[in-house]
């Protein structure tokens, strides 16, 4: 039974030189308690699909055009902004990119996870102070009583992480959004908050939709991954198929990318070129100038997902004339 | 934590048999503050910070003296502000009568207590008002953007080419001359300054993180808007109605000057200014002290107004 279903989901950014559509039609499901990993590159489109989730794109100057966001068998587009505000923090929460500037300067740090605990439930402000500084401890923050009277500024990134992780899972969501929560930290304090997480993954209910561009992170943490690239999910499946037998070459680049220990080469494998603005977005497939294995009809075709093993999901031409698997390589 | 983990701290740090520059109280105390944890008082912060700032120090002291005449008027005036003696008009300051007294034989000096008490009304109320008005049309025409704020920037430079004194002027002759006629007048001639102020303070801080974190948690617009918003806005306005209250009372000065104001024989000191000009030349007095004492008042609350800027710094640093 999956809780999150997001189908064709299309985005439109009106900007001076015209629309631009940064999404393509994405496609994936959450099942409950499900870690799925959600891979790209920078400007490929993972931020905004997570703002669309909780319909905050609209803040940012983006409107949904088409498709639908499934949640709990209810369709969250349809819906009124009043609704979703019940939704957003109790049902679905989300932790931002950069803790440095996501919580509020003029409250004190216990006071902001008061603040979302009191916001959806009727609780006194005593029993959410306690549940506060137990979710404080449960964040592995030292001295919870302390840093509780504490402000923003007064406390170091890592620490600004956890109290917006603490946030995120006061009204114990079922799912939590988590767009590069260790993007802006040191590697130490990465390893720190990754290891919390799967802590948190244990021993929370709520499904987790990792948005990372780091695959370290996701092969430990994540059951499935959904590998992004320009606006398109270009292969999806289960974390260990991907990582054993990765099929689209965007995803090959991407596990090529990352240095290993015993490596004897020199240099490192790159993905030549970047991802195209939106609004250049090549004709046929969107990897199509970037790709080794580039076909006559990859600049003029889109390649849907296939799905090529057991819910192992490739959009790529190269496996299109043999569809019970991928052998033709 | 104890002091003896201090010492040892201290021993590791700083052993004996090396030359400490510094005195050996203030390492100690630094020590102890780190070690030690030491609930952080904002306002002890604050006042740490703005006993550094002597000119601050001194506008807050003429404001505390201007607010104490104010509200004890009755009992530090030497004379109460209408009592006449025909016999005694003009005389120039005395034993008796400190800053003379004026064409009616009224003691100024006790007129400048009694019209500490009006200077401070006009100054706070419509300074209030106008900081009310000013922060909810400022923050909802930030916040909503749009048509809306198209109209409510357009309003405020309609207002804004007004001088306020005009502004003022024209009000109070179509509300007819009081004391709260030119309440709301200033109110209604300076609530621009703060509308503004808050509304470019919001439209920098709406695209704020944490802003979008708070929507993601399900807060709703007043929430972000009144909670979050707002008290992150609020510094400079603070700062400015400070000083705003120091040309609320000078216009309320001006307008009494103009006959406009508090009707005699209310004591404010515009008016007493007004009055003692006829007769500048027999007893100068009864013009001089009232005009001394309000630009004393306004530099007071300029002052204060400066040394608040520096201390209301969020980040405060110690």
């Amino acid at each position: 039974m999956s809780l999150l279903e997001v189908n064709g989901l299309k985005l439109r950014f009106h900007s001076l030189d015209g629309p631009v559509e940064p999404l393509n039609g994405i496609s994936f499901q959450l099942k409950k308690g499900e870690v799925l990993g959600l891979v790209g590159e920078t400007g490929c489109g993972k931020s905004i699909t997570a703002k669309s989730i909780i319909k905050l794109i609209s803040y940012s100057g983006g409107e949904i055009i088409n498709g639908s966001i499934i949640f709990n068998k209810e369709n969250l587009l349809t819906k009124p902004e009043k609704e979703m505000q019940k939704i957003r923090g109790a049902k679905i929460s989300f932790i931002s990119q950069n803790p440095m500037n996501s919580l509020d300067p003029v409250y004190r740090a216990g006071d902001q996870i008061i603040e979302a605990i009191l916001a959806h439930k009727k609780l006194s402000y005593k029993e959410a102070k306690n549940k506060a500084v137990e979710l404080m401890q449960l964040m592995g923050i030292p001295l919870p009583e302390k840093v509780f009277y504490q402000y923003p500024h007064e406390l170091s990134g890592g620490m600004k992480q956890r109290i917006i992780i603490a946030i995120a899972l006061s009204c114990d969501p079922a799912l939590v959004i988590a767009d590069e929560p260790t993007t802006a930290l040191d590697v130490t304090i990465q390893a720190q908050i990754i290891d919390l997480f799967s802590k948190l993954i244990k021993q929370f209910q709520s499904s987790f939709l990792l948005i990372t561009h780091d695959l370290g992170v996701v092969a430990q943490m994540c059951n499935s991954v959904a590998i992004m690239y320009a606006g398109n999910i270009v292969e999806k499946g289960p974390v260990r198929k991907i990582f054993h037998s990765p099929k689209h070459p965007y995803t090959k680049g991407l596990l090529e990318c990352i240095p290993k220990m015993d490596w004897k080469q020199k240099k490192l494998n790159a993905i030549p070129g970047a991802v195209p603005h939106p609004r250049n977005f090549p004709i046929g497939c969107r990897f199509s100038p970037r790709c080794q294995y580039v076909m006559k009809k990859c600049l003029s075709q889109q390649p849907e997902l296939i799905e090529i093993d057991n819910e192992h999901f490739v959009a790529c031409f190269r496996y299109f004339n043999n569809s019970n698997g991928g052998r033709n390589e | 934590m104890s002091t003896t983990s201090v010492k040892a701290w201290e021993s590791i740090y700083f052993p004996k048999d090396i030359n400490i520059k510094y005195g050996e109280k203030e390492t100690k105390l630094k020590l102890k503050e780190k070690n030690q944890y030491i609930p952080r008082n904002k306002s002890r912060i604050m006042f740490l910070k703005f006993k550094k700032n002597k000119m601050a120090i001194i506008g807050l002291i003429i404001m505390l003296v201007l607010i104490f005449c104010g509200i004890f008027a009755d009992f530090i005036a030497p004379q109460s502000y209408r009592e006449q003696s025909l016999s005694l008009k003009n005389q120039g300051p005395s034993s008796n009568f400190w800053f003379g007294t004026d064409e009616f034989g009224r003691c100024i000096l006790s007129r400048i207590i009694y019209g500490a008490r009006i200077s401070l009304k006009v100054g706070i109320i419509s300074t209030g008002i106008s900081v009310l008005i000013g922060i909810i049309i400022g923050s909802i025409s930030a916040y909503y953007g749009g048509f809306l704020d198209q109209m409510l920037v357009m309003l405020m430079d309609v207002m804004w080419a007004f001088p306020a004194i005009l502004l003022s002027l024209i009000i109070v002759a179509i509300i007819g001359a009081s004391l709260n006629s030119v309440i709301i007048a200033i109110a209604l001639s300076y609530w621009v300054q703060y509308a503004r102020l808050i509304r470019g303070q919001i439209l920098s801080l709406k695209n704020e993180l944490y802003i979008e974190v708070t929507r993601s948690l399900g807060a709703n617009d007043s929430t972000i808007l009144w909670r979050h918003l707002l008290p992150n806005a609020i510094v400079p306005v603070i700062v400015s109605a400070t000083l705003g209250m120091g040309s609320a009372i000078v216009t309320e000065a001006t307008l009494s000057f103009l006959g406009m104001g508090a009707q005699p024989p209310t004591p404010s000191w515009g008016s007493m200014l007004s009055n003692g000009r006829n007769y500048l030349f027999i007893a100068p007095w009864s013009a001089i002290f009232p005009g001394i004492v309000t630009i004393i008042t306004v530099l007071g609350f300029n002052l204060f107004g400066d040394g608040l800027r520096d201390i209301l710094d969020i980040k405060m640093k110690e």
